[in-house]
């Protein structure tokens, strides 16, 4: 006998090692490489320290105030430094910050340069979403941005993959409501939200498309 | 390989052909044919190297600077920034767009265009409905613009012998010169521009003048424009141009006049051509076209009737017309002539021809029109014009007007027209003698684009100051002292009158990209106008004739494009002494080969030779592409022994990777010689040969480089558009031409369905039916086709095209158009020559009939966008799929590049990225893409999408304003807004109000390879000729 008898198991480890490994990085792909590890929670740093949840949250300003072409196009928009100055032209100091931070957009304005803000939510360039198509079809801020009006950082909440539209284009009743609430973030329906749903969708007409070109072109 | 069998009996076997390698049946063409694309293209010739494949796809390669990728953290993508206005613009939101009107001017014609803007940035011209050249319609340069205005290679800033410097500079280097030119009046300063027909620029241009009394103005253009204002002169005393009312007109002769693609005005009048081209009126009302060229173009292929002539002997058919119209009772004015001395059957034309079309005319009294091309003499024009008088056109389909070039002119507004190449004959005696201190060219190119034999570039050193103003790099900009930066036409300020006298003003989409001025703002700074920048000049001007209310007219005006001030003049008839002595100078038709030199479709007279779009588009005839070549009709080519070259197997072991070689000639003349790719083209005249102007450009961008042959430097000023006394000698050497005409064919099918009114009004339902043309058992399904896949074509908006061949006269916009509204990349000619073209709107062009005179079709061919698509039936992976309103779409995401949706493609209309044609672009070249569309990357298969983020917008518009139905008309693709002929509607096939819904239920409605049970949603609308009965029976 040349092999101890062990050596009889070692097709059989072989095999179990490596469908398991097999298998692990499967799910490993699956798990890290999707969007909901690698996009939610995405939180960078952002050039002024700008607080949503103080601005939306605890001052009550609507979403719309400053992402004031959410109705009209393709894009909220991130709002032009002007609209900034609109009330920082008198509230020089923050309760938090100081006046640092509000300072910046004056000398931003002042120079005449862009703030440069780091973008969170990015689609693939070959994926094509229209924010007016949704939200005026009540769809809120909400479904896809999470409670920003909680967030003093902005972070990513929803990984905005496609079968995570896809998940709402399919059954969009429980994600659509009266259109006066799009921007209160906090609003829960008073019951059944699909079936509440279901009636706003008969009401603004909502068909939501899953052809390719709906959203690729 | 085989020689060409151009047996007649084989032509009549074949309804339609492309080549005439199709045409003979050789096994080359069968094998070049059935491969998707061509075998042995891996070992294509080495002539073309790789490098210089290269050097054209990545233009600006050097410029391009690393964008975007500032760190990448972990494997999330790379931090992106937002960067949003400081103030933001009025109206403006982002991601959509804006549109303004503007104006485009090119060699003194305007038209009214309006502009697509993304964030401030130009992306699409399209036409101004309101503007009477263009009534919403565009030519292809216009659509060409855009990639002008970006291309890298633009100068951008002034330089001084090549050394780049600073304005400043200039100034500082021009005003002692100019001041000392004020003291001796301006003598020794020229000025050279093209043809202009701007108020404002004209009235800078007047001040400079009469600042410098003795300094002179040169007008040239290439291209000429001159002999019909010469014509009309002779007739009216007025330097005017004959205005035509196409939709008028129900009997038109054409003598070499190509109206509906080269001659002035030929948007509108495509337009107004295809609205009398209703074969539904009757054989009455539905306009015949007869034509006689020497060489086919567009308007050709349109014909009812075509007769081959060479061109010398256009005029004296014209008068053997005028003889047969007097012989049956015409009274014609005196032409200077005795109309009997003339035989009447002129130069191949027979009598009876003759005699059918006098009668036709003369039966049709004030709704005919007799024209005559820009490239026959004066005295043609005049005689053409006197005819028109006589038949009492003139006031109904034919209009003359003064011609806004010369009307703008405050001290001669109705004198004589200017002789362009007199005038830059002058210039260089002048310049040879030492009589010009200072030379300014104001965006022009007389050293490249002018005959041999002036060597005006060769002169321009003489001058001890001079300076070119323009936008890139060229021949004459080598050889002045200053090279001045010009701006685009969408980075500047502007007006300029059309022929019937509307004015336009042209404002700026975009602030000038670089450090460049305009024309009038150079010439203002030169000479002390009161204004010196361009908005100032126009606003000023106009400010100066308008009353009261000048701002918010202003402001309408430029929201309208259109100035609703004054108007053209009319100019009338006066006597014919004049046209006795033109008539007399017509010289004799030539004898012998003749050669002509006229301006490519594409390139115009060189001007656009550095854009890329315009050098890989297909030439609307032959079907070239990145080269011009010596074109000779089949007989002249077998005398001329290059029709057999496909013989020299033996000799230079060529292959089918050779197929698309052609043999080179000498071409001797004028003392002047030139190598040239010599072409058969079907159609020509007998001993008849035509060389393309504007290729072969010596000083270009390195798109333009090594394109095509100098025809120029055969040119005689004596005779610039017609020589004789040519010799050609075959070479021994190929030259690869690409061609596209034997690319994606179809086999011969019937797919191109014409005939004759005659035959429509017999049986309407028959005329263009599948019984009748493609008889074949029922359509049958494979599989149900209810239960397959969950859509209901019969329910909601179902989009479909349809197609009027008729009215199609094959110009190739919609091809440009295509191009811009959808980031389709241009490949080269290396590429081209191996099939790998990327065009996703092809105009197949094919013959019928007789090899040496067939006729032309046309057919646009995209994708059908069938119901029962066979590319989705055989795609792996889903990435090409249907969508719920009938589209097939692409998506490029899933893609993996198997090519199977191509291979079994049978309108091959699919296009593959062989390479990455897009990452090689500059900052600038990536700001003139369509953000709506995406930009694909190598190996993505990508295909005609019936611009489906044009039908998305416009659903998200209406959907956003509460309504759930898309107006008819609401949305249409970049193919069909661009059509100067309107042949390409759009819409709800599902909604029977539509327009394409009742061109489908039309009669002339067919759809293509029926019998495959394909459900195409394109469909066309079979093409019907109105020939003359009596001359249907003669032959």
């Amino acid at each position: 006998m040349v092999f101890p008898k062990w050596t009889n198991k070692i097709p059989l480890v072989l095999l179990v090692s490596v469908v398991s490994l097999l298998c692990f990085a499967v799910f490993a792909f699956a798990y890290w490489g999707s969007p909901k590890h690698y996009f939610v929670g995405y939180q960078p740093v952002q050039p002024i320290a700008f607080s949503h949840k103080l601005h939306a949250g605890e001052l009550g300003m609507d979403c719309r105030y400053c992402h004031y072409n959410v109705e009209k196009g393709r894009h909220a928009g991130v709002p032009p430094t002007e609209t900034c100055l609109n009330c920082h032209k008198l509230i020089k100091s923050g309760s938090k910050t100081g006046t640092a931070e509000i300072q910046k957009i004056v000398d931003a304005h002042e120079a005449g340069m862009p703030v440069e803000w780091v973008r969170i939510h990015k689609l693939a360039d070959f994926a094509y979403f229209d924010h007016s198509a949704h939200v005026n079809k009540g769809v809120s801020c909400v479904e896809c941005h999470g409670r920003v009006d909680q967030m003093t950082e902005v972070r990513a909440e929803k990984p905005l993959s496609m079968s995570w539209c896809l998940d709402c284009h399919r059954n969009p009743a429980p994600h659509v409501r009266d259109r006066s609430k799009i921007t209160d973030l906090a609003w829960t329906p008073d019951g059944d939200a699909a079936e509440l749903g279901r009636e706003f969708m008969k009401m603004y007409n909502v068909q939501p498309r899953t052809d390719c070109s709906a959203c690729h072109r | 390989m085989s020689p060409l069998n151009l047996d007649p009996k084989n032509a009549a076997s074949k309804a339609s052909w492309k080549s005439l390698e199709e045409l003979s049946g050789s096994p080359e063409f069968k094998d070049f044919a059935e491969h998707e694309f061509p075998a042995g293209a891996d070992t294509m010739g080495a002539d073309i190297s790789r490098r210089r494949f290269m050097q054209v796809m990545g233009a600006g390669l050097a410029f391009a600077g690393v964008t975007g990728l500032s760190g990448c953290k972990g494997i999330r993508r790379p931090e992106q920034h937002i960067l949003p206005y400081n103030n933001m613009p009025e109206s403006l939101v982002p991601g959509v767009p804006q549109f303004y009107a503007t104006t485009h001017s090119l060699a003194g014609e305007a038209v009214g265009l309006i502009v697509e803007s993304h964030e401030g940035r130009p992306t699409k011209v399209e036409g101004n409905p309101a503007h009477p050249a263009s009534r919403g319609g565009t030519s292809k340069q216009h659509q060409a613009t855009i990639l002008d205005l970006y291309n890298p290679e633009r100068l951008k800033t002034p330089s001084k012998g090549g050394s780049d410097t600073t304005w400043d500079a200039f100034w500082n280097d021009a005003n002692p010169v100019f001041a000392k030119l004020r003291d001796n009046g301006g003598e020794g300063l020229r000025f050279l521009s093209g043809a202009s027909a701007s108020p404002s620029f004209r009235a800078v241009r007047d001040h400079a003048m009469a600042a410098f009394p003795k300094a002179r103005w040169t007008t040239y253009e290439a291209l000429p424009r001159d002999n019909a204002q010469n014509g009309l002169y002779a007739l009216t005393g007025k330097a005017a141009e004959p205005l035509y009312h196409f939709e008028k007109a129900v009997r038109i002769a054409a003598f070499d006049c190509d109206f509906l693609e080269s001659e002035p005005n030929s948007l509108a009048h495509s337009r107004d051509f295809a609205a009398g081209r209703n074969p539904d009126k009757g054989a009455e009302s539905m306009n015949r076209l007869y034509v006689i060229e020497p060489a086919f173009s567009v308007t050709g292929g349109s014909a009812d009737h075509r007769l081959r002539v060479k061109a010398s002997a256009v005029p004296h058919a014209l008068l053997a017309l005028a003889r047969e119209l007097q012989s049956q009772g015409l009274s014609i004015p005196d032409l200077g002539v005795s109309l009997n001395s003339i035989p009447r059957n002129a130069e191949g034309i027979s009598s009876a021809w003759m005699k059918a079309l006098a009668e036709d005319l003369l039966s049709h009294r004030g709704k005919s029109v007799v024209t005559v091309g820009q490239y026959q003499p004066a005295g043609a024009h005049a005689v053409a014009q006197a005819l028109n008088l006589a038949l009492g056109n003139v006031g109904s389909t034919v209009e003359w007007k003064v011609s806004p070039v010369h009307a703008l002119s405050a001290t001669n507004p109705a004198g004589a027209p200017e002789n362009g190449l007199a005038a830059l004959r002058e210039l260089a005696a002048d310049l040879d003698a030492g009589r010009v201190t200072a030379l300014v060219v104001l965006d022009a190119n007389p050293a490249y684009a002018s005959p041999a034999d002036l060597a005006f570039g060769a002169k321009i050193s003489k001058a001890a100051f001079s300076a070119t103003l323009v936008s890139e790099a060229n021949e004459t900009s080598a050889v002045t002292t200053w090279q001045l930066p010009l701006s685009h036409f969408l980075e500047t300020w502007g007006d300029a009158v059309a022929l019937d006298g509307t004015t336009s003003l042209a404002q700026p989409l975009i602030a000038p990209l670089y450090d460049t001025l305009d024309a009038s703002e150079v010439l203002a700074k030169l000479t002390g106008y009161a204004q010196t920048s361009a908005h100032d000049i126009v606003r000023a001007h106009w400010a100066s004739r308008s009353g009261l209310g000048f701002d918010a007219q202003w402001r309408k005006w430029l929201h309208d494009g259109i100035v609703t001030l004054g108007g053209g003049a009319d100019a009338a008839y006066v006597g014919t002494a004049p046209v006795g002595s033109l008539v007399r100078a017509l010289p004799a038709a030539g004898q012998g080969l003749e050669l002509m030199f006229r301006g490519d479709a594409r390139l115009l007279d060189g001007r656009f030779a550095n854009n890329a779009w315009l050098q890989e588009l297909p030439d609307p005839v032959t079907k070239l592409t990145w080269d011009n070549a010596l074109l000779v009709g089949p007989a002249l080519g077998k005398t001329l022994g290059i029709s057999d070259f496909l013989l020299n197997e033996e000799a230079t072991g060529t292959t089918l990777a050779d197929y698309r070689k052609r043999p080179m000639v000498r071409v001797t003349v004028n003392g002047a010689s030139l190598e040239v790719a010599a072409w058969i083209l079907p159609g020509m005249a007998d001993d008849a040969a035509l060389l393309h102007l504007g290729f072969g450009r010596v000083q270009v961008g390195t798109v333009g480089d090594e394109a095509g042959f100098n025809a120029f430097t055969l040119v005689s000023s004596k005779s610039p558009y017609l020589a004789s006394g040519v010799k050609v000698e075959k070479l021994d050497r190929l030259y690869a031409l690409a061609c596209t005409q034997d690319h994606w064919s179809l086999m011969g099918r019937p797919i191109v369905r014409t005939g004759d009114l005659e035959e429509y009004l017999k049986d309407p339902q028959e005329y263009a039916s599948e019984d009748k043309w493609n008889k074949h058992p029922p359509e049958k399904s494979l599989w149900d086709e209810k239960v397959r896949g969950t859509y209901d074509f019969s329910k909601g908006m179902q989009w479909g095209m349809v197609i009027d061949l008729n009215s199609c006269t094959g110009c190739n916009a919609c091809m440009i158009a295509c191009q811009a509204e959808n980031n389709i990349p241009t490949v080269g000619k290396e590429q081209v020559l191996r099939g790998r073209d990327m065009h996703w709107l092809r105009l197949d062009r094919y013959f019928t009939g007789n090899v040496e005179d067939p006729q032309l079709e046309f057919q646009p061919m995209t994708c059908q966008q069938c119901e029962n698509a066979p590319c989705e039936e055989v795609c792996p992976v889903g990435a090409t799929v249907h969508s719920h309103d009938g589209l097939n779409d692409m998506v490029y995401n899933r893609c993996i590049g198997t090519r199977y949706c191509s291979n079994n493609c049978p309108f091959k209309v699919r296009r593959f990225n062989f390479f990455n044609y897009n990452n090689k672009h500059t900052e600038t070249e990536q700001m003139r893409m369509n953000p709506d569309v995406t930009v694909r990357f190598r190996g993505v298969m990508e295909k005609c999408t019936y611009c489906v983020q044009r039908v998305q917008k416009a659903r998200i518009e209406a959907k956003n304003a509460g309504s759930e139905r898309i107006a008819d008309g609401a949305i249409t693709p970049a193919c069909g807004q661009s059509c100067p002929s309107q042949s390409i509607v759009f819409g709800d096939i599902n909604d029977p109000e539509s327009r394409v819904a009742k061109l489908k239920a039309h009669p002339r409605n067919y759809g293509l390879l029926k019998e495959l049970n394909l459900k195409p949603r394109t469909s066309y609308l079979a093409r019907v000729r109105n020939p003359n009965p009596a001359l249907a029976l003669q032959a």
